[in-house]
């Protein structure tokens, strides 16, 4: 596995900082925010791009670092697997300033192809062609855009491609930026994310009674998927085992999800079908949990749906009160999150939970973390315009 | 599988060979809509996808309750359409002294922006617009933004099929390049294609049963991963004239099939890398 998050840009620092409780929030540091009623963010910290796109450079470290575990330093893909990448990807990058600067008289486009071709707009699956070329995958790279549920559609489609017998090896995950202007301004003009300008770290409240929107966050994710006599073969151990995907659309809302939750319940019991396990196995939810006024709740109706009278013994918690919400790598940071909770036998909590709302009651992990045995954890992600996926993430 | 259907939307006259009198594509979405309020949310690439799927629905005789949850969407989207005049809008509340200044973009350009702007910005959306409408309710899957991601839709549906997930995949692709922006992506990997560029949408409706056009023998996918910042590679095979981005293959196969000029096997090289071949087989 491989990550680059606002709390650690290795799995090993998002591992140490997600069971200290870390946030990563503060005020805005990549621009100058001015009066826009969001004016923080969970930037990532401490990694150079030479992409003005930043995703970019995200993904091509968190991937490196995937591929350096699963195969050994500078190893490629074996010559003889069918390999491919599953990515979720953020929105272009597209720049004011190169707008302006090209309707400036005297104005000349660039010339160098590099530059030509991230002036003005970078197409996001630049990254994936990096990545193909670096590490020879040879099948067509599974491209999902579906927003918030994207890094969990790739994960998703990643792990049935291994089971449908297509490919020996997946790289899956996600990569996303929006802490940019247009980025943050356009989220604001929805009143999506949090306003809670004079403190950053206690604004991603998953679940909590004064929760008021999610914290934008950024980042990349990425997971080694292998078919298992494939790596049985050459030696390779498992972290852990996905063995359940599902999606499933709304058809409800352009921007809210179902209030009975009900799409997003379809999605969660196909991923338990495809793991050939029931709602009783369950051990543990990684939520979508987000911290807006309208996800929360539906998620919370959906997950007590599904689990019936153990609804309120099953631990439930929402890595975005730490990372904020990494939008098209979401899913896939937190399923890093998830694997990482299964093999440290215990669960991170969620923080900022100090008062759960009324019509959000679970047994959400407040405080420290929960020490449990994690044999079956659900993953949840939920996207806008109402696209619910859902993986399970067992024990290897 | 069968093709039991397609369904499309371009340029009136659109054809295989030559380009169209006008380029322009004419679309009213009106009348297909559920929620006549919801228009206001729709970007053109929404409002074409929902009619060439619709168009598709339609041709192939399946009733909204044979669709609801035993149907997945699969689209391929093409890149980030702007407009002129939302284009307009930032640059002139961004400069100050003839300059860009980040003081004015964040205070002014982005506080002037319509709200509904973040949703047509918003790539997901065409599945949105076409679930909510058809009242589809089952899977989905939404690529971006080359050819090649057509047919790895269309993989990635033939066999949610193959494993009974469901009786019916809308497989389509859409891209909105007559815009400013995606026409400057378009003039650095082509010089001269934003000029043969089109609004298009085109959906197969493909379902495990049933009579059609056409049924899908195989498809085989293969890539050859490309330099994004060397020169840029030409697509090869069986395409249109006008330049249709990663609705290309999608429609080149519905067209043939309208005309009753199906080939057995379509092979391409695509600018994204992907090869592939399809193979067909004539309906019964």
């Amino acid at each position: 596995m491989g990550a680059v998050t606002p709390i650690g840009n290795s799995v090993g620092e998002l591992t140490d900082a997600l069971f200290r409780g870390v946030s990563g929030a503060g005020p805005l540091r990549r621009f100058d925010p001015g009066t826009l009623p969001t004016r923080f963010a969970a930037e990532v910290k401490g990694v150079k791009s030479e992409f003005r796109d930043v995703k970019i450079a995200f993904a091509v470290r968190a991937a490196r670092e995937a591929m350096r575990q699963a195969f050994g330093p500078g190893e490629k893909m074996p010559a003889r697997s069918r390999s491919a990448l599953s990515a979720g990807l953020g929105l272009e990058l597209f720049s004011v300033e190169d707008l302006v600067a090209s309707r400036t008289p005297g104005f000349a486009p660039p010339e160098d192809r590099f530059a030509r071709m991230t002036f003005l707009n970078t197409p996001s699956d630049l990254c994936l062609h990096l990545i193909g070329a670096e590490f020879r995958l040879n099948l067509p790279p599974m491209v999902h855009i579906s927003a918030c549920a994207a890094g969990t559609d790739a994960i998703g489609a990643g792990f049935q491609a291994i089971r449908d017998g297509v490919a020996d090896v997946v790289l899956a995950g996600g990569t996303d930026s929006m802490i940019n202007p247009m980025g943050l301004g356009g989220f604001c003009r929805i009143t999506a994310p949090s306003t809670r300008n004079d403190s950053p770290e206690t604004a991603s409240r998953p679940f909590d009674a004064t929760r008021d929107g999610f914290v934008l966050g950024e980042g990349s994710g990425f997971l080694v998927l292998e078919e298992e006599s494939h790596a049985r073969a050459r030696g390779a151990a498992s972290l852990a085992r996905i063995s359940g995907y599902g999606n499933s659309l709304d058809a409800h809302s352009v921007s809210d999800p179902h209030p009975e939750g009900a799409g997003a319940l379809r999605a969660m019991r196909e991923a338990l079908a495809s793991a050939g396990i029931g709602p009783d196995e369950i051990s543990a939810v990684n939520a979508h949990g987000t911290g807006t006024p309208k996800n929360d709740p539906a998620e919370t109706k959906a997950i007590r749906a599904l689990l019936g009278p153990r609804a309120d013994e099953v631990p439930v918690h929402s890595t975005k009160s730490m990372i904020g919400h990494l939008i098209s790598a979401a899913g896939a940071v937190e399923t890093i999150a998830a694997i990482q909770c299964i093999r440290a036998r215990k669960m991170h909590a969620t923080i900022n939970l100090t008062k759960v709302a009324d019509d959000c009651g679970l047994r959400h992990v407040v405080g420290e973390p929960l020490a449990t045995p994690l044999r079956h954890v659900l993953k949840n992600s939920f996207g806008f315009g109402g696209q619910n996926a859902c993986i399970v993430i067992s024990q290897a | 599988m069968r093709i039991l259907s397609t369904g499309w939307i371009g340029p009136e006259g659109l054809g295989v060979v030559g380009l169209p009198a006008s380029l322009e594509t004419p679309i009213d979405v009106a009348p297909l809509l559920k929620d006549r309020k919801s228009a206001k949310f729709m970007a053109k690439q929404d409002k074409l996808a929902l009619i060439a799927c619709h168009r598709a629905v339609q041709a192939s005789g399946l009733r909204a309750e044979a669709l609801a949850e035993r149907t997945g969407i699969y689209l391929s989207v093409g890149p980030l359409p702007f407009e002129e005049p939302d284009l307009d809008l930032l640059h002139d509340k961004s400069i100050e002294e003839g300059r860009f200044s980040f003081r004015r973009a964040t205070n002014e350009a982005f506080q002037a922006m319509n709200p509904l702007l973040t949703f047509k910005c918003l790539p997901n959306m065409p599945v949105f617009h076409v679930s909510f409408n058809l009242a589809i309710r089952g899977g989905y899957h939404v690529a971006y933004p080359g050819a090649g991601q057509f047919l790895t839709a269309l993989d990635l549906a033939l066999r949610d099929l193959r494993r009974g997930r469901f009786e019916h995949a809308i497989v389509g692709a859409v891209t909105d390049q007559r815009n400013t922006l995606t026409r400057h992506h378009l003039e650095r990997g082509e010089p001269g294609a934003s000029e043969r560029a089109v609004d298009v949408a085109c959906a197969w409706v493909v379902s495990t049963a049933g009579e059609g056009a056409a049924s899908i023998r195989s498809l085989t996918l293969g890539y050859q991963p490309r330099d994004p910042f060397g020169e840029p590679v030409r697509a090869r095979g069986p395409l249109l004239d006008v330049a249709a981005g990663t609705a290309g293959p999608a429609l080149r196969v519905a067209l043939d099939l309208a005309s009753s000029r199906t080939r057995e096997s379509y092979e391409w090289e695509l600018e994204d890398g992907v090869t592939a071949q399809l193979e067909l087989e004539g309906s019964a």
